[in-house]
């Protein structure tokens, strides 16, 4: 109890909108430059850019019932909230499967950034090693707390997505239009479906039920902070397979596990000047290891409101530990991809409509029990 | 507190002066400048591996291409392997330095092995960490280990900076398409376009002299006094005002002097393995359909004078610009190109004055006309003889499907020979040098120019 505001159990500052959006959008987006555009053009094909466009507008559906029911219940986070609505052993519940979901998005990325790091700048380098550096330095960053995750953040999210634009700027010469077409991919309803689904890549803007606790005016701040990390979030994302798209003949495209990392292998300017992906691996492990930082501190809180403990910090390092030895325990970049696409992502969506769609019945139960009682009484 | 973060620190400093565990000095690293692959018998690969001696490099810039007693400032080193990681590995063990490929420009598929199918190769070396995109593809005539042992020219310093530099004469003169390693990796998987690459050669003739490791591989730069240049072979039915050593292919262009190695004309493939080649003409040609044609002087066959090679209008043609519209009806496609060309400069040797607006749509209709020529017979030889479509047509085709799945069971390469193509040129003459119309000549020679004595 450092302070007077946030969450009444986790008080540790307050933050602006702008904080909480940096948070949001930086968890979301780390992945343009991992597997993502590759699993979404397998999906989508030659239109895999429709698909973080319209799973980020399907994406506002439940975001936007989760903004309600947070602004209905101002400096309290999701797992507060399902506990005055549902009782505590289904908050603990619904808290641990949370934390379980940002571990092991968080350890996955962790374990993707390593490989990829290791793929193109240091073959040599042991990822126990960098994974360990990264979960240490991690750990450290998010021991300050809230505040500086949220300052950090924003920072961050400007240099990522400012990077996104310049590679993509940078790579216009690159681009043929004539790989978007066949203009629908797969065709319309494998899209829609594949769009739906892949609403899990936005997944982790529910971590705004954890970032709206400590906003300062919440009444404003939830709706904008969520707004604008969607909005970041789609650009950054959609613009990414737009790009890679563009570049990439599609059966090359689902070959490559990092496909705007290989943009930047492709920039060349003159003798001197190319292979800019020395110079944007520091945008992208930047972008890696905050996002890190921002699962392991969110981690740490959810088990914390899960069970109702005074702090989380003493939680983080135990996270960090955790999310260390799964990231160990990954065998290799293909299985990560295998787990993160093809189990994570597809079993979020269950959470996605458990917290959203879940917490708002009960919220409107709650607002409208006692009239019922009155017509009955 | 204090001392623990002490002792922390220490820790710290002691583990990590060590140094980084996976770094090798510049100096025990051999760069491999290019490299080339042949077929082995066996089901083995012959790997040649041309890399630059740094030490030597510092006195290549003189001529003679090393400083005395330096040496050659390259060396070439060719092995059998199962593998390309094996062949690096081996040479490793005999140079004594381990051998990167960050810095290799040129990938040379010998002319055996790009028959016999290269796609798995390249997608080997496509995934290695090591390998440039923006390097280039080429394949040689004959093998790709003779090309490596003298590709210098006698104006480079190093093999590296000859190859970066001779790919820079794709855009100055269309008579070759450079293409990076990488797009020509995509266009093997691709299902509507084929790949293509530069056909590199030896020159026709080449006889090695002594000391082979330098520049130019000891082929004489200047000739003797007395020698003389042999015509060139081009193909039947195109001698005349409307052939010429621009139809050649690497390898068969007449020259003495200069430089041991020439990159002309394109290797066309089908899927993983070659199937025809084209000339440079038709090279331009295929570039202006696949809207990649940048610049080219073209001779074109006087309208006063037709046959008769001395009296061709030399043009400078850049900024081609080409429209392809893909018509399909179930399985039958009709493809009009289009193709405008701007011309910068004119060359002509008749007294017909072709900058005056009444003569220059005669002028304008002659290079329409043989540029029309070109390309209805590259597309006729694509379409007959190597049935692929190496023009970037199959990217309009695929405009007409919605789907992909669609588009992919149509299998564009297949339905090419029976695609119906025409093609229609525009050429618009806009600049005429720094004079207007031919050389005056005075009135006492006329007779005589008219006659047609002299005037070339």
């Amino acid at each position: 109890m450092k302070d007077g505001g946030g969450s009444p159990q986790y008080p540790q500052g307050r933050v602006s909108w702008l904080e909480a959006a940096g948070i949001l959008t930086v968890f979301t987006i780390d992945k343009v430059f991992l597997v993502y555009p590759q699993g979404v053009a397998k999906q989508g094909m030659t239109a895999g850019w429709v698909i973080p466009v319209a799973a980020g507008l399907m994406s506002a559906a439940w975001l936007g019932l989760l903004v309600v029911v947070l602004r209905n219940h101002p400096g309290k986070n999701i797992v507060e909230i399902a506990r005055s609505l549902a009782g505590p052993y289904v908050a603990a519940a619904a808290g641990i499967v949370t934390y379980l979901f940002i571990l092991g998005v968080s350890a996955t990325l962790g374990r993707e950034t390593v490989s990829a790091l290791i793929t193109v700048i240091l073959p040599l380098t042991p990822a126990d090693f960098m994974l360990a550096v990264g979960i240490l330095l991690a750990v450290y960053i998010a021991h300050h707390g809230m505040e500086v995750v949220g300052r950090l953040s924003v920072f961050v999210g400007v240099m990522t997505i400012a990077g996104v634009v310049v590679l993509v700027l940078l790579s216009t010469r690159l681009w043929d239009p004539d790989l978007m077409f066949p203009l629908l991919g797969p065709g319309i309803v494998p899209l829609a479906k594949a769009s739906a689904v892949r609403q899990s890549a936005y997944a982790e803007l529910l971590g705004i039920g954890f970032v709206a606790a400590y906003l300062r005016d919440p009444k404003k701040d939830i709706a904008r902070a969520a707004t604008w990390s969607l909005g970041a979030t789609i650009f950054a994302l959609s613009i990414t397979v737009l790009t890679v798209t563009m570049v990439f003949p599609f059966a090359a495209l689902v070959r490559i596990p990092a496909p705007f990392l290989r943009v930047t292998r492709f920039i060349y300017f003159g003798r001197f000047i190319q292979r800019l992906d020395s110079l944007f691996v520091v945008v992208w492990l930047t972008a890696g290891i905050t996002s890190v930082v921002i699962g392991i501190w969110m981690s740490a809180l959810a088990v914390a409101s899960s069970f109702s403990l005074g702090s989380y910090k003493p939680l983080i390092v135990p996270t960090g530990i955790v999310g260390f030895l799964v990231g160990h325990f990954l065998p290799d970049l293909a299985t990560v991809m295998t787990i993160d696409l093809d189990v994570i992502r597809p079993c979020s969506l269950f959470l996605l409509a458990a917290w959203s769609v879940g917490l708002f019945l009960l919220d409107r139960r709650r607002a409208g029990g006692p009239r019922v009682r009155r017509r009955s009484a | 507190m204090r001392v623990a973060a002490l002792a922390m620190l220490a820790v710290v400093v002691m583990v990590s002066c060590q140094g980084c565990w996976d770094h090798v000095e510049l100096e025990d690293i051999a760069w491999v400048q290019a490299i080339g692959f042949d077929e082995a018998a066996g089901g083995y690969i012959c790997v040649t591996l041309e890399m630059g001696i740094p030490r030597s490099l510092r006195g290549a810039a003189t001529p003679g291409g090393a400083v005395p007693g330096a040496g050659p400032h390259y060396l070439t080193m060719t092995v059998y392997s199962r593998t390309v990681l094996e062949a690096l590995d081996l040479v490793g063990v005999n140079l004594g330095r381990r051998v990167r490929l960050e810095h290799c420009l040129a990938y040379v598929f010998g002319e055996g092995l790009a028959k016999s199918g290269i796609r798995e190769l390249v997608g080997v070396l496509d995934r290695h960490r090591e390998v440039r995109e923006t390097a280039f593809a080429f394949v040689a005539r004959g093998r790709a280990e003779d090309i490596l042992r003298v590709t210098t020219s006698p104006l480079e310093a190093s093999p590296s900076r000859f190859l970066a530099t001779i790919v820079q004469q794709h855009r100055h003169t269309g008579l070759f398409e450079a293409m990076q390693f990488g797009r020509f990796v995509w266009a093997m998987q691709s299902n509507a376009v084929t790949p293509t690459c530069p056909l590199i050669a030896l020159s026709r003739g080449f006889t090695q002299g002594e000391a082979p490791g330098g520049a130019g591989g000891g082929y004489p730069s200047t000739p003797r006094v007395g020698e003389r240049i042999a015509p060139p072979e081009v193909p039947p039915g195109l001698g005349g005002s409307e052939g010429g050593p621009t139809w050649l292919e690497a390898g068969q262009m007449p020259h003495i002097g200069g430089g041991p190695v020439e990159v002309l004309g394109t290797a066309v493939f089908s899927g993983g393995g070659l199937v025809g080649t084209l000339g440079a003409e038709e090279t331009r040609a295929m570039l202006m359909l696949k809207n990649d044609f940048e610049r080219g002087a073209f001779g074109i066959p006087d309208p006063q004078r037709p046959d008769d090679p001395g009296y061709c209008l030399e043009f400078d043609v850049r900024g081609g610009r080409t429209r392809v519209e893909a018509r399909r009806d179930g399985d039958k496609v009709k493809i009009v190109a289009s193709v405008s060309l701007s011309v910068s400069y004119t060359g002509m040797k008749t007294q017909t004055d072709y900058s005056d607006p009444r003569n220059s749509p005669l002028a304008e209709r002659a290079a329409e006309d043989y540029v029309k020529k070109v390309l209805d017979r590259v597309i006729s030889r694509c379409k007959d003889e190597m049935k692929v479509d190496p023009f970037h047509f199959g990217d309009r085709v695929k405009r007409t499907f919605w789907t992909w799945p669609e588009w992919d069971s149509f299998a564009w390469q297949t339905k090419f020979p029976q695609a119906e193509v025409s093609t229609e040129v525009k050429v618009k003459i806009m600049r005429y040098g720094l004079d207007l119309g031919p050389p005056h000549v005075p009135s006492s020679e006329k007779a005589r120019v008219e006659g047609g004595a002299t005037g070339r």
